[in-house]
Formats: C-alpha cells, sequence, structure tokens
C-alpha cells in the first residue's frame, strides 16, 4: 500500500516531465536531448528563489514557467526551425535535432556547472509528514503531486477543448494533413515546443521540492522522460502520462521490495519490455 | 475563381509541369486525365502550395495572385485539398477530423451549416461520428476526406485521385456526390484515371501529358472524342486517325507509354 501511494506521488511529477517531452517529441518532431537540462535549470531557479527571496516554489512556477516558455520559444527559433525548414523527412530531422540538442545539453550542463558547481542541492520546504490512510508521508511530495494534476489537467483542457490545442494534437498526429486544414504548422510546432519546455520546468520546480538535485543529473531525467514518451507511445498525451505512473510505482517498487540502486536497471527493463512487445505504446492499437 | 497560367514546377533538374493553365468556375467541375506520372498531382499540390512553383507562375484565386503562399494560408483563400491516399487524420474521430476542418478562419462561422450538408450527402458519417477513421472502410475514408475538407468552405475543392481503390459501385456512388457537391455551388477541379466516371459528371476536361496540358474540351466532347476514347477510355484505337482527330498531341500512344515510364522520376506519387 505504502509502495502504491509513493509510486503514485512520484509518478505525478514524472507525468509533468514526459508530457513536456511528449509535446516537443510527439509534436513538434523536435527530440529533445536538452529537455532535462531545462528541468535542472528550473529546480535550481526554483531554489534560488526559495532561499533566497523566499518565495514558495509552487508560486514560483507562476515565474519559472512563462520563463521556460519564452526560452524554448527562442531556442526553437533560432535553433530548431532552420534544421525544420531543411529537413527532406522526418529521419533526417530526428538525426539534427538529436545532434544539436546534444550539444544544446553540454553548453546548459557548462553553464550550470559553471554556476553551481557539481554540488548536491536540496531546501527544505514542507518537510512534515502528511498521513494518508494512517500512514505519514512527506507533505511536499503529496504538495508535487497535487500541483502536478493540477497543471496536467489544465493541459488536457487546453488540449482537448481548445482550437489552439486541437492543432498542436493535429500536428502531432500528421502535420502534412494539418497544413490542408489552415494549419501554421511551423507556427504551432514552435509553440508546442515551447509549451512543452514550461511543463518541463513545472515539472523541475515540483521535483526541487522534495528531491536532491545537482548540476549534471539532466541526462538521467532526459532519459526517464523518453522511456516513459516511448512506453505510451509518441505524441500519445493519454499514453505517456498511464506510463509515468507506471514508473513511478515499478521504480518505488523495486527501490523498496528490492534494492534502491536498482531503480535505474528496473527503468530499463521496463523500457525494453515495451520496446520488445508494445513498440507502438501501451495504449495504440496495431502497428505505430 | 481559380485562375492558373504559365505553371511550372520542377524536383531537382526533372521538370514536372511546364506552362499549364487552367481555371476553374464555381459551380463546374473540371476533370483533369493523363497517364500515371503526367503531372496530375503536382499539379494539385502546386496550387495547394504544397510544392514550390516556378518563377513566372501565376495562380490567382478570386482575383487575388495565391502563388507563393505557404499552404495554410491557401486553404483561408478558399482552396481545400483532397490529397491521394486522402490525408485524414487516422488516429481522430469522425467528429474531431470534421471540427479540424473547420479550423480555418473563413470556416468559423458555418460550422453547423456545412455538417447540415455533409450529413445530407453522407449520412453514414452522422451515424458513426465517434468512430476513429483508421478503423473505417476506404470509401468512408474517403467520405471523411471530402467532408473535412468540405468544412473549410472552399470555393474551390481540389481532389486528387478519390476513386482510388474503391469499388466500381462505390465510386459511382462518390462522383454522384461530388455532382451534387458542385450542384450546391462549389468549384471542383478532379484529377482521375477513371475518365468515364469523371468525363461524365465533369462540365470541363483537361488532358496532361508529360507534365504539359496537351487539351482541352468540354466534357462532352471529349467523351465522345475517338483519339480520347482511345488513349484513356480504352476504346478501339483503329476508330480515327489520331492526329487528326484533335487539334491537340494526344492519344499518342508512344507518348502515354513514355510518360508511364517516367513515373518513377515525377516524384509526384
Amino acid at each position: 500500500m505504502q509502495i502504491l501511494v509513493t509510486g503514485t506521488l512520484l509518478g505525478g511529477t514524472y507525468a509533468l516531465i514526459a508530457l513536456g517531452l511528449t509535446l516537443q517529441y510527439g509534436a513538434a518532431r523536435i527530440m529533445n536531448l536538452a529537455n532535462g537540462e531545462t528541468l535542472v535549470a528550473a529546480c535550481f531557479v526554483a531554489f534560488w528563489l526559495f532561499s533566497r527571496l523566499g518565495v514558495n516554489p509552487i508560486l514560483g512556477m507562476v515565474i519559472i514557467a512563462p520563463a521556460a516558455l519564452v526560452l524554448n520559444w527562442l531556442i526553437y527559433a533560432w535553433l530548431l526551425r532552420p534544421l525544420v525548414r531543411r529537413a527532406k523527412n522526418r529521419g533526417m530531422l530526428e538525426v539534427d535535432s538529436i545532434l544539436a540538442t546534444f550539444g544544446l545539453l553540454f553548453l546548459f550542463q557548462g553553464l550550470m556547472l559553471l554556476t553551481f558547481g557539481g554540488a548536491y542541492f536540496n531546501y527544505k520546504f514542507l518537510a512534515e509528514p502528511f498521513s494518508i490512510l494512517g500512514t505519514p508521508y512527506a507533505l511536499n511530495r503529496v504538495v508535487a503531486f497535487v500541483a502536478g494534476v493540477l497543471v496536467s489537467s489544465l493541459l488536457y483542457l487546453f488540449l482537448y477543448h481548445t482550437r489552439q490545442g486541437a492543432a498542436v494534437r493535429a500536428i502531432a498526429v500528421d502535420p502534412a494533413s494539418a497544413q490542408l486544414v489552415a494549419i501554421d504548422v511551423s507556427r504551432t510546432a514552435g509553440f508546442s515546443f515551447a509549451l512543452g519546455g514550461a511543463l518541463t520546468a513545472c515539472g523541475g520546480t515540483l521535483l526541487s521540492t522534495f528531491y536532491t538535485f545537482n548540476a549534471s543529473m539532466g541526462v538521467l531525467f532526459t532519459m526517464k522522460a523518453l522511456i516513459i514518451v516511448i512506453m505510451g507511445g509518441v505524441g500519445d498525451i493519454r499514453g505517456a502520462t498511464l506510463a509515468a505512473f507506471i514508473l513511478g510505482l515499478s521504480e518505488t517498487a523495486v527501490a523498496s521490495l528490492i534494492d534502491p540502486g536498482l531503480t535505474l536497471a528496473a527503468t530499463y527493463a521496463l523500457f525494453i519490455l515495451v520496446l520488445l512487445f508494445r513498440p507502438q505504446g501501451i495504449l495504440r492499437r496495431g502497428a505505430a | 475563381m481559380l485562375e492558373v497560367s504559365n505553371l511550372g514546377v520542377r524536383y531537382g533538374r526533372h521538370i514536372a509541369l511546364q506552362g499549364v493553365s487552367l481555371r476553374v468556375e464555381k459551380g463546374e467541375i473540371s476533370v483533369m486525365l493523363g497517364a500515371n506520372g503526367a503531372g496530375k498531382s503536382t499539379l494539385l499540390k502546386a496550387v495547394a502550395g504544397i510544392v514550390p512553383s516556378e518563377p513566372g507562375t501565376q495562380v490567382r484565386m478570386n482575383g487575388r495572385a495565391i502563388s507563393g503562399l505557404e499552404a495554410h494560408r491557401i486553404v483561408e483563400q478558399g482552396i481545400a485539398l483532397v490529397p491521394e491516399g486522402r490525408g485524414v487524420f487516422g488516429d481522430l474521430s469522425v467528429e474531431e477530423n470534421l471540427a479540424l476542418g473547420a479550423f480555418a478562419k473563413r470556416a468559423r462561422g458555418t460550422k453547423q451549416s456545412t455538417l447540415q450538408l455533409i450529413f445530407g450527402l453522407f449520412p453514414r458519417l452522422a451515424e458513426r461520428k465517434r468512430q476513429q477513421v483508421r478503423t473505417m472502410s476506404g470509401g468512408e475514408q474517403q467520405m471523411v476526406a471530402i467532408s473535412r475538407a468540405l468544412m473549410s468552405r472552399p470555393d474551390i475543392l481540389m481532389l486528387d485521385e478519390p476513386s482510388l481503390g474503391l469499388s466500381p459501385l462505390l465510386s459511382k456512388e462518390l462522383f454522384r456526390s461530388l455532382k451534387t457537391i458542385a450542384e450546391s455551388g462549389y468549384g471542383i477541379l478532379l484529377v482521375e484515371q477513371n475518365a468515364k466516371l469523371s468525363l461524365k459528371i465533369a462540365d470541363r476536361g483537361y488532358l496532361i501529358e508529360n507534365g504539359a496540358i496537351a487539351g482541352e474540351d468540354t466534357a462532352d466532347n471529349l467523351r465522345h472524342n475517338p483519339a480520347v476514347l482511345s488513349a484513356y477510355l480504352g476504346g478501339r484505337a483503329s476508330n480515327a486517325p489520331i492526329s487528326t482527330a484533335l487539334p491537340i498531341a494526344l492519344g499518342d500512344v508512344k507518348a502515354i507509354a513514355d510518360s508511364i515510364k517516367n513515373i518513377d522520376r515525377s516524384g509526384g506519387h
């Protein structure tokens, strides 16, 4: 039971991070290897806002998310759009964007190492017990989960009940057809990429309230997000959410039942199983 | 309405289209006939802004120059394309496909009335609103594709081989629907292999060969022209001397054979 609750709480934060990459990879078609760097940067900004200015990290998201949106929009406009224009097909764009964002990863990681050094950081925010069904859990994890669910719900409302959201889903399904219904694919892709960055930054902010972070852990989270996205089916919002919870639960289960050192191994084992048996994603029928 | 003059398209060094001119009027069906690889699909893609056209090309829609505009802007000018292979959003439901069809600014106020036209035309879509399009039959998917294009309230509807992969019976039904659509005021530019059925509903026909217009006439005249019959309708080639049949160079069996050889290079398919 405790595993279920802890895993679910963790899954809430993972869902946000993975939804960010889903929008970037599934809709904007950019495999962003620097996605985890956005997350780590958000951790540091949240840390800085909290320890220097005493800003509550949940409120901090109000600053961090729009900042990440703008930053990611600029990255798309300056670095990635030329690649999209040049690419003759999806495969070529995939290779180019992986190489470009790989470079971006090192740039951002270097900047953060320069500023903060390689040490581990954390801060005390709502580090008090909160009882669920008689068992105490850390309140910050519960708050992060609730905030994550709220932000994801907003994203759902946007994607499924607004015009612009429908455009994002359309380019995720089929960009060639999207242009035939008057959707500006290039602009919508830029927007999806920026929105994805903002979501990942929200995930990072929430993560920082209960997790010890350092400047070079971005790659780890890019990989987790990638695993969740592949598991859910590229571009599949609901699949990614479900996969995030599966990952949260299985990591928690392995850490508490077997050994905490094996969580990464469990993550990849899950990934390989999905690739072998459901390469199109857990919720999709037929071949992708 | 839609006026195309001197349209040229080039894929690298291969000239796919050259000096193509045509017009489509409101309420009128024009059909473009030609062998595989003659450049029919490329023509529609160029008008829709999906492939770039050569300098010197002039495309005017309702008097406004639209060549060089991006594809999504051309939809806003009133031209909708139903591409070859339909291009529907397979993962989405019928309802969602139709809603996205009305994404264009020009279509915002007319969603309900267009839906009524569509459900009158294709009652089956009304019954299957929530079905995922990928799970539907070919004929039904074609209905979704045409309906989605209609949702943008186009003045001109362009269709690339809509009868491809449909049974003769379904094709007949489809062409009847197209006639109804034209009668409600839409201009239709149709690219087809099925010359017999398409000339029956069309007002004008164009013959395209090796990337150029080889002839044009009213659909009725084309239907009864022996040279056209032999080349496109499977009639007997010996009925009339091809060279004197029309002031156009069509029906030349060798040219058609050549254009068939060109399929691979055209890139239009």
